[in-house]
């Protein structure tokens, strides 16, 4: 132990035998040590007795009204054993869950018709025996037509057509529709119906322009036989303000976490909850250099709810304290006045629609519009996110928003709240997990 | 904990308990009791964290509105460690707010030496010096050397450990003896 620590030890009282020796031997030998022992046994002594400082007489006056104030507040906001915070609250979780139900519904169905094409081999088989049969029917129904058509131009071009050109008859098919349900009751019961006369020779053109299109037509892709996904989009992003207007609030963040419902290939349903923090400005001042006899009203700090009896208060000067320092540290202020900031947060829930813009390759560009309620009051949101699917069901986004929703100034010590709202520009940036 | 003798009122044992109950349950009454019993060590160590009175009324203020509003928050019956706390961050957060630049100090100590007694220049002083160190030192020099805290309560208060509460304090008083060891000297000659 040096001095130093040895003298801290001494004013804590903690000295042992040896070390209270020791120290004794060094401010008997070391002048040094000794005046730096004197010192710090005034500046103990100075510190911890004899302070005079007086709690200013107006403070318990003040405090009191705010907590009257506060208490009053919370009384008449009461509804047996809910305040009007948690009704809000309360409210909002039930509007939520109303609008959860209107997806989660829709999902339900749309898995039940997933449930009916879940054999795709039997599908696919199925597809491909209805094919040839109905080739055939075609064929058998369109010598008929060629041997009993008044039209020789038209007969020889179709025989010219048709004569060993199977391509031709399955383009017959193809334009048929070989999915519809007249199709599938005829490959079933082919004597049930059969495709009339009129339905080929209706329709040259369309048959022309898909016979062009060869690839198009032959593709081995059949409808209905994309492999079925679970169309629930989760996500999760975070948010910063840019900027805000009209509202008061800085400092911005937002984390926010969302379930989506894909009802195509390019557009969502979903609900998105979230928090939102943010600074907002309030003032307050000081009653320094009030003068005797002065009102109250002018200078009474704005943080505490003043009744109209507390405005008449007259302030008696007070007498100030030795400690205080000799210049009065408010001529930093104007006015006695200065702003400072107050954290607040808000928790929010809303339902989004949202739209994919452009796809390309794995990048993607959505628009999303969003309204839905906070603690405060409703709100709503649009956002532009950039999408990039990095692998698998998860991609990263980026975008930015534009929100309008209510932020609460004025609430930091009065308990009077002031819904304002403003609009603020965040930009975010998140996770989407598409199943 | 070691009380001031300052203290107005002195509510221990079960009496506090009782009164801890009821003002969690909302009373006034209760509060009224706390706000007598820590009115004045609250607004000293406001004043001296803050080192200005503007600044310890608005932190004083809202320290005692926020412990009333976050009343059922208080989980044990150890309040004062939790209402210096609350005092704490208000107070941090407020200077935080109002950074001012430090005022020229060696230029002033001996400006009215002459004009007020040795006494009352040594807290002047005192009180300049403590607003001119660090602000974790100086909340804990001053919960140890002027409101008479143990190490384990500062500890507890500002969310330290002990061994470097116990750091804080010695940095601070070494601080203090530095700064001030030119009006130490002369009042001790």
């Amino acid at each position: 132990m040096n001095i130093d620590q040895l003298i801290s030890a001494y004013l804590d009282g903690d000295l042992t035998p040896e070390q209270d020796e020791l120290l004794r031997a060094q401010i008997s030998a070391d002048h040094a040590a000794h005046d730096a022992f004197d010192a710090a046994v005034i500046l103990h002594i100075s510190m911890c007795c004899e302070d005079r400082t007086e709690v200013p007489p107006n403070l318990r006056k003040l405090v009191f009204e705010a907590i009257e104030g506060s208490a009053v507040q919370v009384s008449s906001g009461k509804i047996k054993n809910l305040t009007f915070v948690d009704g809000r609250k309360i409210g909002a979780l039930v509007a939520m869950l109303f609008l959860f139900c209107l997806p989660i519904t829709d999902s339900f169905l749309e898995l039940n018709s997933f449930l009916e094409l879940s054999d795709l081999a039997k599908v696919n088989e199925f597809t491909i025996e209805a094919n040839a049969e109905k080739t055939l029917i075609a064929k058998v129904h369109t010598m008929d037509v060629i041997r009993e058509s008044p039209d020789g131009i038209s007969r020889q071009s179709i025989e010219n057509a048709l004569v060993g050109d199977d391509e031709f008859a399955a383009q017959l098919t193809i334009n048929h529709e070989p999915h519809s349900s007249n199709f599938h009751q005829s490959a079933e019961h082919p004597s049930l119906e059969q495709p009339t006369l009129n339905s080929f020779f209706n329709q040259p053109l369309t048959i022309a322009s898909q016979y062009k299109d060869r690839d198009a037509i032959f593709s081995t892709e059949q409808p209905g036989s994309e492999i079925p996904r679970t169309p629930i989009t989760l996500s999760t992003v975070y948010a910063t303000g840019f900027g805000s207007a009209a509202s008061g609030a800085t400092d911005i963040s937002q984390v926010a976490a969302s379930i989506g419902y894909e009802m195509g290939k390019e557009d969502f349903v979903g609900l998105e909850f979230g928090a939102t923090s943010y600074s907002v400005e309030y003032t307050s001042s000081s009653l320094l250099g009030t003068s005797e006899g002065a009102s109250l009203t002018s200078q009474v700090p704005i943080n505490v709810s003043m009744t109209p009896q507390a405005s008449a208060v007259q302030i008696p000067v007070e007498q100030p304290s030795k400690l205080a320092s000799p210049d009065p540290v408010t001529t930093h202020y104007s006015a006695g006045q200065f702003t400072t900031f107050a954290r607040q947060s808000t928790v929010w829930g809303t339902a989004f629609y949202e739209r994919r813009l452009i796809t390309l390759s794995s990048l993607s560009l959505n628009a999303r519009a969003a309204a839905g309620v906070s603690e405060d009051g409703v709100l709503g949101y649009g956002r532009i996110l950039g999408e990039w699917e990095v692998g698998g069901v998860v991609s990263l986004v980026i975008g930015s928003e534009l929100r309008t929703m209510p932020f609460r100034t004025g609430t930091r010590n009065n308990n009077q709240s002031a819904i304002n709202y403003g609009t603020i520009l965040t930009g975010l940036t998140g996770i989407h997990v598409r199943f | 904990m070691r009380y001031n003798p300052n203290h107005r009122r002195t509510l221990e044992g079960g009496l506090l308990s009782q009164v801890l109950e009821e003002f969690r349950d909302g009373s006034r009454d209760a509060f009224r009791l706390l706000y007598d019993r820590f009115e004045y060590p609250i607004y000293r160590f406001c004043k001296h964290l803050t080192g200005d009175e503007a600044t310890a009324r608005d932190a004083f203020q809202e320290t005692f509105i926020r412990m009333y509003e976050h009343r059922r928050e208080l989980k044990t019956d150890c309040i004062e460690s939790w209402l210096f706390s609350i005092a704490r961050r208000v107070c941090l957060n407020l200077i935080r707010m109002r950074r001012r630049e430090h005022e020229a100090f060696d230029e002033s100590l001996h400006t009215n030496a002459s004009t007020q007694e040795s006494d009352d220049i040594l807290r002047a002083h005192l009180s300049r010096a403590l607003s001119m160190l660090p602000i974790t030192l100086r909340e804990a020099v001053i919960l140890r050397d002027i409101e008479g805290y143990s190490y384990s309560d500062i500890a507890d208060i500002i969310g330290i450990d002990l061994s470097l509460a116990k750091v804080r304090v010695y940095r601070a008083r070494l601080m203090m003896r530095r700064i001030l060891s030119p009006i130490v000297t002369e009042r001790s000659s």
